[in-house]
């Protein structure tokens, strides 16, 4: 009797230890405590506060205006520029949109002339013409595949740099907005604009 | 970067050396089932008198072997660098000489002459022959006189 006495008194007591841990563990001042988080007074808490929701407000906005680096480049790939275009980089997208078009439209009109002049030469039954006519499908058809393959490679680099530009472009938006964010007061091509 | 860079060059120079037109026509000696056919040399040309009535123009040239030509072309016009229209064909290639009488007034007329082989020679089809270089008599043409 008198040893269950003992157990029951022990267990009583680690319970009462074990109970007073958590307790003891949150500190109720050091968690109401501002300047834990660097804050003097609940001004400072307030001033964080407006700006983590207008940090929010800013995220939002920049979600709408990001633009998607497989979007960008889906648009690079139908043709070249376009991607930029949407990135605002028009130096860029003109540059590349003029060089795909000469490039390309080079490169065909010489595939079509070699083309032209081979089917003259598949029916050619005459020997200089033959060898007339296949000499100049030949030379037309390698200045088509220079063309081509040079549009290929101003291709390639398009989408690469549609990519890079579209990371550098939602990088260089995310400081305009942070920047921006109170500038309700702008001077555009059509005067003063006031953002409310 | 520099690796798609070179990945590009690479697939562009592949595709520039495998790439390339067939020398897909049969008659293409360059295909290997058939000779160029030989120059015709030796022409010659003479030409009826003055005053005759039935004028003509006589073509002598020396004849290729049966495995250099299985016969020949003969183009004619009446300037030297005008359009040359071919007035027959000669299928006896031991053939030496053709008297061209058609339609020949008094003026200048211009001669070529070509050789050609048929791609089968057993199965002559003259949709299968190839024809030869072009060769004009040593002089450039020949005056029929009134």
């Amino acid at each position: 009797m008198k040893i269950s006495t003992k157990y029951f008194a022990l267990i009583i007591c680690l319970m009462i230890t074990f109970l007073q841990l958590p307790a003891q563990g949150f500190d109720l001042n050091k968690f109401s405590n501002p300047k834990k988080y660097g804050w003097e007074d609940y001004s400072d808490r307030n001033e964080y506060r407006q700006d983590l929701i207008e940090r929010q407000e800013l995220l939002q906005l920049y979600e709408i205006k990001a633009k998607s680096i497989s979007y960008t480049m889906a648009k690079s790939a139908i043709f070249p520029g376009w991607g930029h275009y949407s990135i605002e980089s028009y130096s860029k997208g003109h540059t590349f949109l003029t060089g795909g078009v000469i490039l390309a439209g080079a490169g065909l009109y010489f595939y079509s002339r070699s083309q032209d002049y081979y089917k003259n030469y598949k029916n050619a039954s005459q020997i200089d013409v033959i060898n007339s006519n296949y000499d100049k499908a030949e030379q037309n058809y390698n200045t088509s595949m220079i063309f081509l393959a040079a549009y290929a490679i101003l291709w390639s680099y398009n989408l690469y740099d549609s990519s890079e530009s579209t990371e550098k472009y939602n990088a260089n938006l995310w400081e305009d907005l942070m920047n921006n964010r109170f500038d309700n007061i702008s001077l555009t091509p059509g005067g003063l604009e006031v953002r409310f | 970067m520099k690796n798609i860079l070179k990945l590009i060059v690479i697939v562009f120079v592949i595709s520039m050396i495998a790439c390339g037109l067939d020398r897909s026509n049969p008659l293409d000696p360059e295909n290997g089932n058939i000779d160029t056919p030989k120059l015709v040399t030796g022409i010659e040309l003479s030409c009826s008198g003055q005053g005759a009535i039935n004028k003509f123009v006589t073509i002598n040239w020396e004849p290729l072997q049966f495995n250099e030509s299985n016969g020949y072309f003969i183009y004619r016009s009446q300037s030297y660098d005008g359009t040359y229209d071919r007035i027959t064909v000669v299928r006896d290639n031991q053939q030496s000489s053709y008297t061209d009488s058609d339609k020949i007034i008094p003026g200048a007329y211009f001669y070529k002459m070509s050789s050609f082989v048929y791609l089968n020679p057993a199965n002559p089809n003259d949709n299968e022959r190839l024809e030869g270089p072009l060769n004009r008599p040593g002089e450039p043409g020949i005056m029929v006189p009134q």
